[in-house]
């Protein structure tokens, strides 16, 4: 028997037991991107919402990109109540997002009367400090004080971003 | 017997004309529009005389000065720019010439050198149209800040940087309060010694002090003779807005000083702090007023 043979089929022998995954690479992508998703997901543990005036002058698609902390001044955000005592310029709401099919969740804010708004939600991680974890930035025109359509948020797509969405009361 | 004619002709016209009767009927000839009542422009004479007499730099300055005036009409605008490009490329400036084309240009696209100018005057004319064909003109800048939220009752008064503005253009800022369809607008005025500051008031009585705040929405914007927008902040849809302060937060710190002690905001509170049975059950109860229950369906991507 000669000596070159052996080697080479335990090479082979380890390439198509350890190695098979990686040589297929839209499976293995498909793979790492479901973990880096679920991992997010796992880490969501609170929505914050938080209304800016002056809607239509915001950019909704830069707002989504980062905190919202570190886009605007924190005098400019609307007090909220959350009709149960909470009060402060963002409110925080626990995620309830229960099965794998359920993806909303409904809130209610208590919001100064007017027009004119924006109302962001960000996904809020349970580090500390906490991450963000993504956005919906919505355009709402009118605030009355009796009776209010629903806001059906856009839907926020989770990602990490290293940014601390905290905003103080 | 001619002359006699006449005379009898005059007497029925001018008795005719003074006749209580016909002063109320409809005029013979009918009245000028608004616009072409504009003040007359004593410069334009001079200037015309003064390049016929061959004094193009005594013409140049003489235009100048007509230019400096804030109340010439579009009209005499167009000119002005006209004799004193004519006037500077006799001189051989043709950077000056070049520059008063372009202004011409700008509000009168359409407008055409008379047949007999002459040819090295045509030519630059021809170079200066294709240039702006091609946009190599700078474009207007419009330099202006949002305007803070202002105290009701009180004209506002906004300030602007227009560079390069294009002659015939205007100036203006549109506004409405919020919920209103139309806008109305009013037109920028350009400051005295300076050509590139503007100042435009929004008057009182449009932003009236009410018990509680409001919105207006306003945008600015440099339109030419055509209403082609050329530079602007905001848009019709994209308005920018300011609040109107309330009367009580507007006026409080100067009237607090001659207001007799029952007009005062802390006895009143006090009363009504006693009256409601505590202060903090006054403020949720003036809060809540004060609100609006929004209803929010968060939704994640899977």
């Amino acid at each position: 028997m000669s000596p070159r043979p052996f080697p080479l089929a335990l090479l082979l022998l380890s390439l198509a037991a350890g190695c098979g995954e990686d040589s297929a690479p839209g499976a293995a992508r498909f793979g790492v991107e479901l973990l880096v998703d679920k991992a997010v997901a796992s880490q969501l543990v609170a929505f914050q919402i938080a209304v800016l005036p002056g809607g239509r002058q915001r950019n909704c698609t830069e707002i989504q990109k980062l905190c919202l902390r570190s886009q605007v001044k924190l005098d400019e955000l609307l007090v909220l109540h959350d009709g149960k005592g909470a009060e402060g310029r963002a409110l925080r709401f626990p995620v309830n997002l229960s099965g794998t099919d359920v993806t909303s969740q409904d809130v209610s804010v208590e919001v100064p009367v007017g027009r004119d708004y924006a109302l962001v939600i960000e996904g809020v991680s349970g580090d500390s400090p906490p991450q963000f974890l993504g956005s919906s930035c919505n355009y709402l025109p009118e605030v009355n004080a009796s009776r209010n359509d629903p806001v059906i948020a856009a839907p926020m797509t989770l990602t990490s971003v290293a940014c601390d969405p905290t905003i103080g009361p | 017997m001619q002359g006699w004619r006449l005379r009898v002709g005059v007497s029925i016209l001018v008795g005719g004309l003074l006749s209580p009767a016909l002063a109320s009927a409809r005029p013979v000839f009918p009245e000028p529009l608004l616009f072409q009542l504009g003040p007359t422009n004593p410069e334009l004479g001079k200037a015309q005389e003064q390049i016929e007499q061959g004094d193009f730099e005594e013409a140049v300055k003489t235009l100048q000065a007509g230019l400096d005036k804030p109340d010439v009409t579009d009209d005499q605008l167009v000119e002005l720019y006209r004799l004193l490009g004519l006037a500077s490329l006799y001189l051989g400036d043709e950077a000056r010439a070049r520059e008063a084309y372009e202004r011409l240009l700008q509000a009168r696209p359409d407008f055409e050198l008379p047949r007999n100018a002459p040819p090295k005057l045509r030519s630059l004319y021809a170079r200066i149209k294709e240039d702006i064909k091609s946009r190599r003109v700078r474009p207007v800048t419009l330099l202006v800040d949002p305007i803070p939220d202002p105290k009701g009752g009180e004209p506002v008064t906004v300030e602007a940087r227009i560079q390069d503005m294009a002659l015939g253009a205007k100036a203006k800022i549109f506004y409405r309060r919020a919920g209103d369809e139309a806008y109305n607008s009013v037109d920028f005025a350009r400051e005295r010694g300076n050509k590139e500051r503007y100042r435009a008031t929004l008057p009182a009585y449009e932003i009236p002090a009410e018990a509680t705040p409001y919105e207006v929405e306003y945008y600015f914007e440099v339109a030419d003779a055509a209403q082609r927008r050329l530079a602007g902040r905001g848009d019709s849809f994209h308005p920018l807005v300011f609040q109107v302060l309330p009367q009580q937060a507007a006026g409080q710190p100067a009237a607090t000083a001659s207001r007799p002690w029952y007009k005062s905001p802390l006895f009143w509170v006090a009363v009504g702090a006693v009256a409601v049975g505590g202060t903090a059950a006054g403020v949720a109860i003036a809060t809540s007023e004060e609100r609006g229950r929004v209803p929010v369906t968060i939704r994640v991507n899977p």
